[in-house]
């Protein structure tokens, strides 16, 4: 469907409006609280997967309460047909719980314009960007919060294990961030961002149907110079199911490439091609690298 | 008269060899044995006849090669020296001895550098075996007689290294069954490393970094990327120095018979021996074993007597 390039061209044009949500302005907060957390879950048809996410989000506003963090879930659903929304209305009834938000669309926006509308309409500055099918670790989200707070960062990641089942296989968002960002998807968008830095900046956007968001943003960031920061802790469990989005997005790699030259790369190596693009950062060290 | 030393290692390679290099050098001070620390690149710019009354011990030679220009220079350089000693601190096993014989180097001499020797497994060399027993140098023993103190000690556990085999497995059990809050950095060696290495992409933890870990960190823990008998002693010399506790989880029983402290058939035992036993006793026990076995360069006069 898009082998013609003048048509990838039109669909990058098209994707330019991500940002254009005014039909959803009722949920928007412009002034969001300074030190506290959004974890945001996008969903669509992950029915199967929900409990796990949510209860591990559930779990991490305890212990983010320990440390002072006040916390919120906002749970937006993209007109899922899997009944999903139907569990999420009954876990909002059955647990009661303020802090949890939940917003069922009954048009499909796509994930790009899902977590421009989470970071439009998180009630603190800071949102961790949850999928559905994956898993955080309560007891150090407050680590990486305070991690992103004394960095001031604008993304701070962390380690994700990556599990096919019960195995685990490896680790993603592994590595510290030096040129290699750029040259690969090497960070997942399963991490903490800063709302109103990334919103200053445009949002995410998907300039081309194979071309993660998560990794144009993180080049994006890379070429507008905001803080990048690896904190090297488990952030959470990653894990893989055999149709997940990007096992479809990997074998078009050199085309999303090719798309990341186009608008990143067209005068050449910069700078940040030859050595780090930010920084490595532990509350209990201070910068390590 | 003592033949005098070239110890050659890659700036750009392994943090680890560069450490080696460095205390063998600080070793052969301390025995007034003539020696001088070169890097590879400075043996390709040498003149032949520089090397021809020298003993080039070359440290990981394959990483040697990846960082000089001219391998042709660098090797003919090499060949020219009087006696060539091949020094490794790897499992015989593993591809990264083998990948020492890919070049075109003959030794007189292959020092293996660790806790347990290997010597049972060297029936195909092509030069004689010696090991070397990696004590401390004199600085680092003064450093080791000093007390530490558990305080401070926020980071329950730190696992560094390459992501390999086992090693996905292993953090999921120590998150599971220790502490969740763990310090965690397990790169994965791809492809681009080699490119890494030629544009001098820090893309590791420097010795110093590593170090400033460490003296958070209580535990620090590793297995081995493959399943071979073999100690990494530069893990416990990094973890000591620091203050830390060297703690390896192995999967197999042959350990056993080793008197080497620390070392754990899962993550489970372990749990159970930090436990039970605690930080201060371990860290003692650790530091005992290694003072017991005397300096480093105690152990390579007798290498170098018999190899020279």
């Amino acid at each position: 469907m898009f082998s013609d390039p003048r048509l990838q061209t039109s669909v990058g044009r098209i994707e330019s409006s991500l940002l254009d949500l005014g039909e959803f302005s009722e949920y928007f907060r412009d002034h969001k609280e300074p030190d506290g957390l959004t974890i945001f879950i996008p969903n669509w048809n992950h029915r199967a997967f929900l409990p796990r996410s949510l209860r591990s989000a559930m779990d991490s506003l305890r212990y983010l309460g320990k440390e002072g963090f006040s916390g919120e879930i906002l749970v937006i659903d993209d007109a899922s047909r899997d009944g999903s929304q139907k569990f999420l209305r009954s876990v909002q009834a059955l647990y009661n719980e303020p802090r949890l938000r939940t917003i069922c669309l009954n048009k499909n926006l796509g994930l790009t314009r899902l977590r421009n509308l989470a970071l439009l309409s998180s009630k603190h500055r800071y949102v961790c960007l949850l999928d559905a099918d994956n898993e955080l670790i309560p007891e150090n989200l407050p680590m990486f919060m305070r991690g992103t707070i004394e960095t001031d960062a604008a993304l701070l990641y962390g380690n994700l294990i990556l599990k096919e089942g019960r195995e685990a296989k490896t680790t993603v968002s592994d590595i510290k961030p030096t040129w290699f960002l750029v040259d690969q998807n090497y960070v997942d968008a399963f991490a903490i961002v800063n709302a109103e830095r990334l919103l200053r900046i445009g949002g995410y956007s998907r300039p081309h149907p194979y071309l993660p968001d998560d990794w144009e943003m993180n080049v994006h960031l890379i070429a507008e110079e905001e803080t990048i920061v690896f904190l090297p802790a488990v952030f959470g469990y990653y894990h893989r199911q055999p149709l997940s989005a990007n096992t479809e997005n990997a074998p078009h790699r050199e085309t999303s490439m090719a798309a990341l030259r186009r608008i990143y790369g067209q005068s050449g190596p910069r700078g940040w091609d030859s050595e780090r693009v930010g920084r490595m950062y532990h509350p209990d060290i201070g910068f390590i690298d | 008269m003592s033949e005098p030393l070239e110890i050659i290692f890659s700036e750009d390679g392994n943090i680890f060899y560069q450490e080696l290099a460095s205390r063998i050098a600080t070793a052969c001070e301390e025995i007034s044995y003539p020696a001088k620390l070169r890097s590879a690149q400075e043996i390709e710019r040498l003149a032949k006849e520089d090397l021809q009354e020298r003993v080039a011990v070359l440290v990981m030679p394959s990483e040697c090669l990846i960082s000089v220009g001219n391998s042709r220079e660098f090797l003919s350089a090499v060949a020219s020296a009087k006696k060539r000693i091949l020094l490794l601190a790897e499992a015989m096993e593993d591809k990264w001895w083998e990948a020492q014989f890919q070049l075109p180097v003959e030794y007189d001499a292959f020092v293996d550098v660790g806790f347990v020797s290997q010597e049972e497994k060297t029936a195909s060399l092509s030069a004689p075996y010696h090991f070397l027993f990696d004590g401390p140098t004199e600085p680092q023993r003064r450093v080791l007689e000093r007390g530490v103190s558990s305080e401070k000690r926020s980071i329950p556990w730190t696992l560094v290294g390459n992501m390999g085999e086992g090693r996905a497995e292993l953090l999921m059990d120590l998150i599971e069954e220790v502490n969740p809050g763990g310090f965690v950095f397990l790169p994965k060696a791809h492809a681009r490393r080699r490119q890494a290495i030629l544009e001098k992409t820090h893309w590791m933890l420097s010795p110093s970094e590593l170090s400033r870990v460490l003296k958070h960190t209580r535990y620090y823990v590793w297995c081995s990327r493959h399943s071979f008998k073999y100690y990494e002693s530069f893990r416990f010399i990094e973890a000591l120095l620091a203050g830390a506790v060297p703690c390896k989880i192995v999967g197999e029983d042959f350990w056993k018979e080793t008197d080497v402290p620390c070392i754990f058939s899962s993550v489970e035992d372990f749990g159970k021996r930090i436990r039970s036993v605690g930080f201060d006793r371990m860290f003692q026990s650790s530091r005992d074993y290694y003072l017991s076995w005397g300096l480093l360069s105690e152990h390579l006069r007798k290498v170098l007597d018999d190899v020279l």
